[in-house]
């Protein structure tokens, strides 16, 4: 059986890639593989980065650094926002240089967790966080611990994580089973990513730099992945281990919990607070684009003039 | 408080009142005001948590939406008639509430929500008059808190446009308003007894909840004498107003150095705000009839064009 999914319609194939048609690069963004740091590269290289859209945006990006991931941002198209025979030109021209880039995926898939589900980042894992609790040891949060359950969970329950493609493998995106890619690198390994901002520099002529956005809590993987969990993981991820040959890297068999601090874990439950208003502020936002909403706020106004301000004078009586 | 404001017009601004049980509460922050609202608006029967959903504004927590009217629905003594006014302010009938809290803890839990954690849109510019200090490159708590309350002893103004920073006894003002109760909130039970009273007042079974917002250090840990004293004399006024006990500190502490993965909470925290406030003030921009009028005319249009999905959230709107 492959290790790439049945489906090699185009739109499959490509769904993802974006494209930067001056310097002629597509570019296949894989989540939790340095996708972050290589757009803000290819957008900056390309010319269309528009930082000042940044203040606009209304969905729950929670940190500035993500908000590349925004189109209005970045200002790079899709492939798929190109005819057939256009994308097909691109991808089968030897002009065009086609990047992708991998990642180990144990590393990728405790990166995944950490972001997603212990810090609450917004995602769509069916069921919300009820398949992977914390693991307490006195009122403090175990990452050994937490991290295990969400390898067992993520195993027994595949498809509801897969809904978030942070979760998805990496061999479902990077299709080397149907697309040539020019420059395929391994983020994780010394030199990856600057060889990519080295084609982006030679190709656009500026001097892009690859920048650390550093948004991880800092934990060596090492210190929370025993033998047993990684295993797991595995498992789960074979496909990638079979498409891209990673080494099946060593755990220790016996890990002594990871427990964070009282601080720590208050910080924790800080971040994932904010997180969830984050959200809620955001929803409500977005449901002020509408024809009604907009009728409301026209009468609200006639309102305010009619009783000389008294009514909705703040812009927080005016939300409603 | 503009100089030339009427004393008794600003605290009515501030107090909120539960006419159903005769509660008339003057909310101090930082002096436990969200779990008193809390109590306040459950036992009134006007909590109206949902609501929560529907507000673009930036509260640290979902529970911090409470301070939002929408949400605890308690009218203003403001919004009462002069009649009403006098009645509950002067009636047998009513309780009249304040909370306090010995001020050096207040003024530290000020510090850590509103400058150290950055936890609200107005405190940029006092985060940078009182900036982190560094000891061997790690965030010093000890050392940053002890700056804010130089700061704040040398030039207290910019920080008294936030109430949170303000002396209590400005806004209590206990010299105009005859208080029923005055809860000590940092002393064992006082929290529970005033909801044993609200409970008795409403009919209803009302526990107060300890809401955790802080990083969960002791004030104690961080606070040195020096400190203390400066603070002790920034905040004179409440000293003298509520006889709160002049505790004794530490001569030194030691400092108190965040960790790595603590202080990548902290700038984690820290740009998650930032961020939420973007949000908030973006959305905070979309009112108005020429919004309004924009927004008919998309919609108009969508019609035209049969578009029928809902709008996408990552659009960026003129």
């Amino acid at each position: 059986m492959s290790a790439f999914p049945a489906d090699t319609s185009l739109a499959a194939l490509t769904r993802k890639t974006l494209v930067a048609p001056r310097m002629k690069v597509l570019y296949t963004p894989t989540t939790k593989v340095a996708s972050t740091t290589i757009k803000w590269m290819l957008a900056e290289a390309e010319g269309t980065l528009d930082l000042t859209v940044i203040p606009r945006l209304m969905a729950a990006i929670t940190n500035r650094s993500q908000t590349i991931h925004n189109r209005h941002v970045s200002g790079l198209a899709k492939l798929s926002d190109y005819s057939d025979r256009e994308a097909r030109a691109m991808l089968e021209s030897a002009d065009w240089l086609h990047v992708a880039a991998l990642r180990d995926p144990v590393a990728r898939a405790y990166s995944a967790w950490e972001n997603r589900i212990f810090m609450r980042a917004s995602g769509r894992v069916a069921g919300g966080f009820e398949l992977t609790p914390d693991v307490l040891v006195d009122g403090r949060i175990d990452m050994t611990g937490s991290f295990a359950v969400f390898a067992k969970a993520l195993a027994e329950h595949t498809d509801a994580f897969m809904l978030d493609h942070h979760f998805t493998p990496q061999s479902h995106v990077v299709r080397t089973d149907a697309v040539r890619y020019d420059l395929l690198v391994r983020v994780d390994q010394p030199g990856g990513v600057d060889s990519i901002a080295a084609q982006f520099r030679a190709r656009s002529g500026t001097n892009v730099q690859p920048r650390r956005h550093n948004e991880s809590m800092g934990v060596d993987l090492g210190r929370v992945c025993n033998r047993d969990t990684a295993n797991r993981l595995m498992a789960t991820y074979a496909m990638d281990y079979e498409a891209f040959g990673f080494a099946r890297r060593e755990f220790a068999e016996s890990l002594e919990p990871y427990v964070l601090s009282d601080a720590e874990t208050q910080l924790v439950t800080l971040v994932r607070q904010s997180v969830e208003r984050v959200g809620s502020v955001s929803r409500a936002a977005q449901s002020k684009m509408s024809a009604r909403y907009g009728l409301r706020q026209i009468r609200k106004s006639f309102m305010r003039k009619l009783t000389f301000g008294r009514m909705y004078s703040t812009p927080r009586s005016m939300h409603w | 408080m503009a100089p030339d404001a009427d004393p008794l017009r600003v605290v009515a601004g501030l107090a909120l009142v539960a006419p159903r049980i005769k509660v008339m509460y003057l909310p101090t922050p930082k002096a436990a005001c969200t779990t008193i609202k809390s109590v306040l608006a459950a036992a009134e029967g006007s909590h109206r948590p949902e609501m929560a959903e529907r507000l673009a504004v930036m509260h640290v927590s979902q529970a911090q939406t409470i301070h939002h009217p929408r949400v605890h629905g308690l009218p203003r003594l403001d919004d009462l008639s002069k009649r009403e006014q006098h009645e509950v302010l002067h009636s047998p009938d009513w309780l009249r509430v304040a909370s306090v809290r010995d001020p050096i803890s207040r003024a530290y839990s000020a510090w850590e929500n509103r400058i150290f954690l950055r936890a609200h849109r107005r405190t940029t510019k006092l985060a940078e008059l009182a900036h982190d200090v560094l000891t061997d490159g790690k965030v010093d708590l000890t050392a940053s808190f002890a700056n804010f309350a130089k700061v704040l002893g040398d030039d207290a103004d910019p920080f008294m446009a936030d109430h949170h920073f303000q002396p209590q006894s400005l806004l209590v003002r206990p010299d105009l308003v005859n208080y029923s109760l005055l809860v000590r909130v940092d002393q064992a039970g006082e929290i529970d007894s005033f909801a044993r009273i609200v409970s008795e007042r409403s009919g209803k079974q009302i526990v107060a909840s300890r809401l955790n917002e802080g990083l969960g250090v002791k004030v104690e840990r961080v606070c040195d004498a020096h400190t203390a004293n400066r603070l002790m004399a920034t905040y004179e006024m409440d000293y003298e107003t509520f006889g709160f006990t002049r505790r004794s500190w530490p001569a030194i502490v030691e400092p108190y150095l965040l960790g790595d993965m603590e202080s990548r909470l902290v700038t984690h925290y820290r740009s998650l705000f930032a961020r939420s406030i973007s949000v908030s003030r973006e959305s905070q921009r979309r009112v108005g009839a020429r919004y309004g009028f924009g927004q008919m005319r998309r919609g108009f249009w969508r019609l035209l064009r049969r578009e029928h999905d809902p709008y996408d959230p990552r659009e960026v709107q003129p």
